[in-house]
C-alpha cells in the first residue's frame, strides 16, 4: 500500500534529504513537500484544497513536522492542526529537527498525535521506522 | 510692721519661697526659703522693691504691669510655657515659675507672691532637649489635635524651619497640601487606637520643607501619655537616597533580566539555527559519498554547491551573532555623523540594480551620534527593504528619509516590498525570528540588532505597515555636539 509522506520545512536542502532517503528506503510513499506552515495548513483545512492534494477521501498522512521556520513555528502548526480538528483524522506528526532539546520534546509530546521526534537529518532507516509505527498506527 | 512681724513666723512655715508685696511694690515680708534662693541675708529684702528681683530688662516695664494687677486682682500663673527669670543679689539668674495671690491686711491690697524653683526642671529639659537633639532622626512630638509639641534639631534641619516656627505650626503644615485633608483623617483615627506603628510602607508619605520642597519619608509612630492630654511622637526619615538605591537596585535587575532572558532565548535560537544548517551539510556530505561509488557526479556536484550556500549561511549567522554580542560593548563616543554619506555607504554596500533608491534629509545639522550603531542599525534596515522587495512588481522602491522635530532625530526606511502582514509583526524584533516565507536565507537577527542598538542610543523603532509601504521608522535623540560630553558621561 502506497502511504502518503508530508514535509513541512522552510529549508529547501532539508526537503531534500528527506526525499534522497525516501529513495534510499524501500518505502513505497508519495511525498508532498511543503515550504511552510501556513501552506500545509491552508490546504489541510480547506476541503477542496486537501482533495486536490490527497484525493477524495480524508487519507492517513505521516508528517514530518520542521520545528524552527520563519513565521509559524512547528509548534505553531501543531496548536492549528488540533484546534482546527484535522487531528481527529488519521494523521501523525513527526517532530524533526536540527537539535534535540528536552523541552522541545516535552512541549511536542502534549499532542497527541505527535508520536516521535526525529533529529536531522533523517536517514533511511529511520524513516522505516517511522513509516512501520505509522502502519502500526493507521491499522489500530 | 506690727502686722509683718506676725507674718514672718507664718511664710517660715510655708515650704516654698514666698514674698509679701504692697501695691507700690515694696516687699512687706519674706521667707527664710525666699531669701536662702535669692542669696540675700535675714529680712534683708524687707522694705526694697520688688523690682530688683525683676530682670534688668524688665525691670522698666515691671511697675507698670504691677499696677495692671493690682487694678484686677485676680490669682494667676506666671511662668508655665516661657522664660521667667528672677535675679538673685549676687546678678545670677534662677528659672522660676510665680504664683500670685491678691490679698488685703488692715484695708491694704497686696500681693503674696509664692515662687517655684525651676532650675532643677529645667537642666532635665535642657538634657532631653540634648538627647533628642543627639538623635539620628528627626522627631516631631504632636498634641491629640495634631500641633507641635516639641522638635528636635534634626527636625529644624529636616523641615528647613526654625524651632519656634514650628512649635506655632500643625503637623500637617509639613505635608503638601494634596495629602492634608486624608492625613488629618488617619490622624483621628489613630487617637482612636494609639498602638505604635510604622508608616513605612505607603508611597504617598511626603514631607514638605520650608521652601516647598518635597521628600519621601519613613515615619514611626508612639504614642506618649502628657499631662494635657494624649501626645504621639512621630520619628521622621527622609528616605530619598534610599528610594534612589531601590529604583537603581530595581532598574539594574530589569537590565539583568533582560539579559539574562535574552541570552536564554540566545541559547535556544543559537543551537537551532547554528546546528540546522551543519545537520544538512551533514546530510548532503553522506548523499555525496554514496552518490560518488555509484558515479552520479552531477548530483554529486550540485550537492556540494548546495553545501557552500549552507557554509555561507552558517558563517553569515556566526557574523551576525557576533555582532550582536558585540553591540552591548560598542563604545559609545558620539560624533557629528555625516547622514547622507553613511546612506551613501551603505547603499553603494549592499546596491541592488533592480531597486529604485531615493533619499530626502530634512534634518537639522548637526546630528551627533554613535557612527557605527547608526551605520549597522541604517545596514540592516535597508538590507531588509532589499531583501524583502516584490519580484511581481514593475517599480521596486526604497526611501530613505530623515528629519528633525521637538528635539527627536528622525529617520525612516520605507520600501513597497511583500510586506509583513500584521499577525507577525509583534515577533519582528525578537532574534532568529524570521516572519517571511520567501527563500531568503536571513540569520533572524537583523531586525534584533537594530533594535539593539537603537535602544543603546536611548532611541526607538517601530514598524508601520499599510497595504503598499512598509516602513521602519527609528526615532533618536536629537544632540547637537555642545550636549556631547554630558551625554558622553551618563552613557559610561
Amino acid at each position: 500500500m502506497s502511504i502518503r509522506i508530508v514535509v513541512v520545512d522552510d529549508d529547501q536542502v532539508d526537503r531534500y534529504l528527506v526525499k534522497r532517503a525516501l529513495d534510499a528506503s524501500s518505502i513505497d510513499a508519495e511525498l508532498h513537500e511543503f515550504e511552510a506552515g501556513d501552506h500545509f495548513l491552508d490546504v489541510m483545512t480547506v476541503d477542496e484544497k486537501r482533495q486536490e492534494q490527497f484525493g477524495q477521501t480524508p487519507p492517513p498522512i505521516l508528517v514530518l513536522l520542521d520545528i524552527n521556520m520563519p513565521r509559524m513555528t512547528g509548534f505553531e502548526v501543531l496548536e492549528r492542526l488540533e484546534a482546527s480538528r484535522v487531528s481527529d483524522q488519521i494523521i501523525v506528526v513527526t517532530m524533526y529537527s536540527s537539535s534535540s532539546h528536552a523541552k522541545d520534546r516535552a512541549d511536542a509530546s502534549k499532542y497527541s498525535f505527535v508520536k516521535d521526534y526525529a533529529v536531522k537529518p533523517i536517514t533511511a532507516e529511520k524513516l522505516q521506522e517511522l513509516v512501520d509505527q505509522f502502519l502500526v498506527q493507521c491499522n489500530a | 510692721m506690727v502686722g509683718a512681724e506676725k507674718y514672718k513666723i507664718d511664710l517660715d512655715f510655708c515650704p516654698m519661697p514666698i514674698l509679701l508685696v504692697a501695691s507700690s511694690g515694696e516687699i512687706v515680708q519674706t521667707n527664710r526659703r525666699m531669701e536662702d534662693l535669692f542669696g540675700y541675708d535675714e529680712n534683708e529684702l524687707i522694705g526694697r522693691s520688688v523690682e530688683i528681683l525683676v530682670p534688668e530688662e524688665i525691670r522698666a516695664v515691671h511697675p507698670k504691669l504691677r499696677t495692671a494687677f493690682f487694678e484686677f486682682p485676680t490669682p494667676r500663673q506666671m511662668g508655665t510655657g516661657r522664660d521667667l527669670h528672677g535675679v538673685r543679689k549676687d546678678g545670677k539668674m534662677i528659672p522660676i515659675e510665680i504664683g500670685l495671690d491678691p490679698i488685703e491686711f488692715d484695708g491694704e491690697r497686696m500681693v503674696m507672691v509664692s515662687i517655684l524653683d525651676i532650675r532643677e526642671r529645667k537642666n532635665n529639659e535642657a538634657m532631653m532637649r540634648r538627647a533628642m537633639d543627639a538623635a539620628a532622626s528627626a522627631m516631631i512630638q504632636v498634641d491629640e489635635n495634631g500641633r507641635i509639641e516639641l522638635v528636635n534639631e534634626q527636625a529644624v534641619r529636616l523641615f528647613g524651619y526654625d524651632r519656634d516656627e514650628l512649635l506655632e505650626m500643625g503637623i500637617e503644615d509639613l505635608i503638601p497640601e494634596r495629602f492634608r485633608i486624608p492625613h488629618k483623617v488617619y490622624r483621628t483615627s489613630y487617637q482612636q487606637t494609639r498602638v505604635p506603628r510604622e508608616m513605612r510602607t505607603s508611597e504617598s508619605l511626603i514631607g514638605l520643607r520650608k521652601d516647598g520642597t518635597e521628600f519621601p519619608a519613613e515615619v514611626g509612630l508612639t504614642p506618649i501619655l502628657e499631662k494635657g492630654g494624649n501626645s504621639t511622637m512621630a520619628t521622621i526619615i527622609d528616605v530619598t537616597d534610599r528610594r534612589e538605591h531601590e529604583r537603581q537596585i530595581h532598574e539594574s535587575n530589569e537590565q539583568l533580566r533582560l539579559l539574562n532572558d535574552e541570552l536564554t532565548e540566545f541559547a535556544y535560537s543559537a543551537s537551532h539555527d547554528l546546528k540546522a544548517p551543519l545537520t544538512s551539510i551533514a546530510g548532503l556530505l553522506a548523499y555525496c559519498a554514496t552518490d560518488l561509488k555509484k558515479g552520479e557526479l552531477e548530483e554529486v556536484g550540485q550537492n556540494v554547491d548546495r553545501a557552500r550556500v549552507l557554509i555561507d549561511r552558517l558563517a553569515g549567522r556566526i557574523e551576525d551573532m557576533l555582532s550582536l554580542a558585540r553591540a552591548d560593548t560598542l563604545s559609545n563616543k558620539h560624533v557629528a555623523v555625516d547622514v547622507a554619506r553613511t546612506v551613501d555607504d551603505v547603499w553603494i554596500m549592499l546596491k541592488d540594480d533592480r531597486i529604485q533608491f531615493s533619499t530626502s534629509f530634512e534634518h537639522e545639522e548637526p546630528f551627533c551620534c554613535v557612527q557605527t550603531r547608526f551605520f549597522v542599525v541604517l545596514q540592516n534596515l535597508v538590507s531588509n527593504a532589499i531583501k524583502y522587495c516584490d519580484p511581481d512588481k514593475e517599480e521596486k522602491l526604497i526611501r530613505v528619509n530623515t528629519w528633525s522635530d521637538d528635539g527627536q532625530f528622525y529617520l525612516t526606511v520605507s520600501d513597497n516590498g511583500i510586506g509583513i502582514p500584521p499577525e507577525y509583526q509583534h515577533k519582528l524584533f525578537r532574534m532568529f525570528q524570521r516572519v517571511s516565507n520567501n527563500n531568503e536565507p536571513g540569520s533572524g537577527l537583523g531586525l534584533a540588532l537594530v533594535r539593539k542598538h537603537v535602544t543603546a542610543l536611548k532611541g526607538q523603532v517601530a514598524l508601520e505597515s499599510n497595504d503598499s509601504w512598509t516602513e521602519f521608522k527609528v526615532v533618536l535623540p536629537q544632540m547637537d555636539c555642545s550636549q556631547l560630553e554630558v551625554v558622553a558621561e551618563e552613557l559610561v
